[in-house]
């Protein structure tokens, strides 16, 4: 085989895995609606999402804990609306509303910092309800136990990493000091990042679903690639 | 052997290349975006300066967009009295101008860095960057009266780099000196504040003005991202600064306080511990003497010229004294 030859090969593969993509694409929309309508799928997503959403606004400073309740004298809330849209930082945005419900907890809420937090957060959580999804649909292959988690392991650290770039958001004076200069000037890039990985690995996850449906079909007890 | 794989599409292979080529392109202009640095020292006809090039060559990125650390504009003060947020040992920034007293709380600075303020009627910058510790005042811009600065959201040998409202050009806190824009190779005149607690300053001033929380952002304040001078920890309190600098020196630790002083074109780098051990450090520096004296009350020191009237000086921490200023002169 000749070496161009070799290359049209591999570059007909990549057109192949456009056409998956496209296929699992189209898919998805039913594939999620499968997915959430188990009680089980909307638990997953629920409280996955619940937690990435507060990890998230943890991470960017808007949600802070107090072990000492330092916040016991402050007034219950401080507002400054006028800050709605004003950028602290690449995809971060200026709290408009200061809460104090109690000594421990102070949140500074803004309203488009919640909405790029719910955006990630929904994005994860439909992974992990979709790996949920081919959890169940792999018990319905018969498959062994192991070879069920072989199976779901990756859609679920995946829809969890994929949010790792978000979280570097986060990063200032206080974590490592080698690795923040290098990362600051990416900072614009992380949270659009998150999102194609979110939305790459939902698609992915879309299509193991199918192939795993398929092989159900065909009695087939493959993993599916 | 007779190759029998079959041959693959046209349409899948022309698919794969318009992939691939799609990838690349937007993975180069993402690097590109990144990367590229828009700050270009040019924009002026004045003569250049290899070492304002070089600062302007060493600008960063901090992190935070340009006033994303807001600084405060419309300043609120209120009476020592009133004060219920500081602990007697916080660190204050105080200032006496022409009879005007005025305390600006390190834990209200850290969120904002600069105080775009009016003191004895007179327009007054209060500048402090948490990473070098450095806090220095300017009134105003030359010939540009009411002029306010901003914060770039970049650093320069891990120093503030402020930028001015009317001509965008930008200024390193600590050499207050236009590295870029219309007013390249301008320089700011200076106004030393000190370093003290803020027990020491209410005794020593009971009339003081205090900065209010009251700052029209809402901030964590009491909680500092660096570290704490409650006890010295985090940043402050050891370690080798978080961004590049020019030039380094392992004479002191990184953190280590030194009152720079700058006397013409001399500049002295004292220790802070010196002068507190020694009450009084005089040097001669070119035609003249300058004299470190420590102030008791405040436990901090002072740096007055042969005239008696106050040197430019300020407290830093040793490494961006020395990324400015590799030819310093020591006294330790």
């Amino acid at each position: 085989m000749t070496a161009l030859g070799a290359l049209g090969r591999a570059t007909a593969k990549v057109g192949d895995g456009v056409d998956h993509a496209a296929g699992a694409i189209r898919d998805t929309p039913a594939t999620l609606r499968a997915a959430l309508s188990h009680r089980r799928g909307r638990r997953v997503f629920g409280v996955a999402g619940a937690v990435i959403l507060l990890l998230y606004l943890l991470a960017i400073g808007d949600i802070a804990l107090s072990a000492s309740g330092r916040w016991a004298a402050e007034p219950l809330a401080r507002v400054a609306p006028d800050a709605l849209f004003r950028s602290r930082a690449p995809w971060l945005y200026e709290p408009v509303i200061e809460l104090h419900p109690g000594a421990h907890v102070a949140v500074f809420a803004s309203p488009v910092n919640l909405l790029l937090a719910g955006i990630v957060a929904s994005l994860a959580g439909l992974n992990l309800a979709l790996a949920a999804h081919a959890a169940k649909q792999a018990v319905a292959c018969r498959r062994p136990g192991y070879s069920r988690s072989l199976a779901v392991l990756p859609a679920f650290l995946l829809g969890i990493a994929c949010c790792a770039p978000t979280f570097v958001l986060a990063l200032g004076a206080g974590t490592a000091a080698a690795i923040v200069p290098v990362l600051l000037p990416l900072r614009p890039w992380f949270y659009p990042l998150t999102l194609v990985l979110l939305l790459t690995a939902l698609v992915w996850g879309v299509h193991r679903v199918r192939a795993l449906g398929r092989a159900d079909q065909s009695g087939d007890a493959a993993t599916p690639n | 052997m007779v190759d029998q794989t079959p041959h693959p599409s046209r349409r899948q292979v022309l698919k794969g290349l318009g992939v691939i080529g799609g990838v690349a392109a937007a993975g180069g202009l993402g690097a590109w975006a990144a990367f590229s640095d828009g700050d270009s020292p040019a924009a002026s006809g004045a003569a250049r300066d290899t070492d304002l090039d070089s600062l302007a060559d060493a600008i960063v990125p901090g992190g935070p967009g340009k006033d994303g650390i807001p600084p405060i504009d419309e300043p609120k003060f209120l009476p020592a009295g009133k004060v219920d947020f500081l602990h007697d040992d916080e660190p204050v920034f105080g200032l006496v101008r022409d009879g005007d007293v005025r305390a600006y709380p390190q834990q209200v600075l850290v969120w904002h860095e600069i105080v775009n303020d009016v003191v004895a009627d007179e327009p007054l910058s209060v500048t402090y960057c948490p990473l070098t510790g450095t806090v220095v005042g300017f009134p105003g811009l030359p010939g540009r009266p009411g002029a306010t600065f901003g914060t770039s959201g970049k650093l320069v040998n891990s120093n503030l780099l402020m930028y001015d409202r009317p001509t965008d050009s930008q200024w390193p806190q600590v050499p207050g000196i236009a590295i870029t824009g219309e007013l390249y190779g301008q320089r700011l005149e200076t106004v030393p504040l000190v370093w003290t607690s803020w027990r020491a300053w209410r005794t020593a001033h009971p009339d003081t003005r205090v900065l209010s929380r009251d700052t029209g952002a809402l901030r964590d304040y009491g909680a500092d991202p660096y570290g704490s001078y409650l006890g010295e920890s985090g940043y402050y309190a050891s370690g080798d600064p978080i961004f590049g600098v020019q030039h380094t020196s392992d004479r002191f630790p990184p953190k280590h306080v030194v009152i720079g002083v700058r006397s013409g074109g001399e500049r002295l780098a004292i220790d802070k511990d010196l002068v507190r051990d020694e009450r009084v450090v005089e040097i001669d520096v070119a035609d003249t003497t300058v004299r470190a004296e420590w102030d008791d009350a405040l436990a901090t020191a002072r740096v007055l010229r042969a005239d008696g009237k106050e040197a430019d000086f300020m407290d830093a921490m040793w490494f961006c004294w020395y990324a400015y200023y590799p030819d310093t002169v020591v006294r330790a």
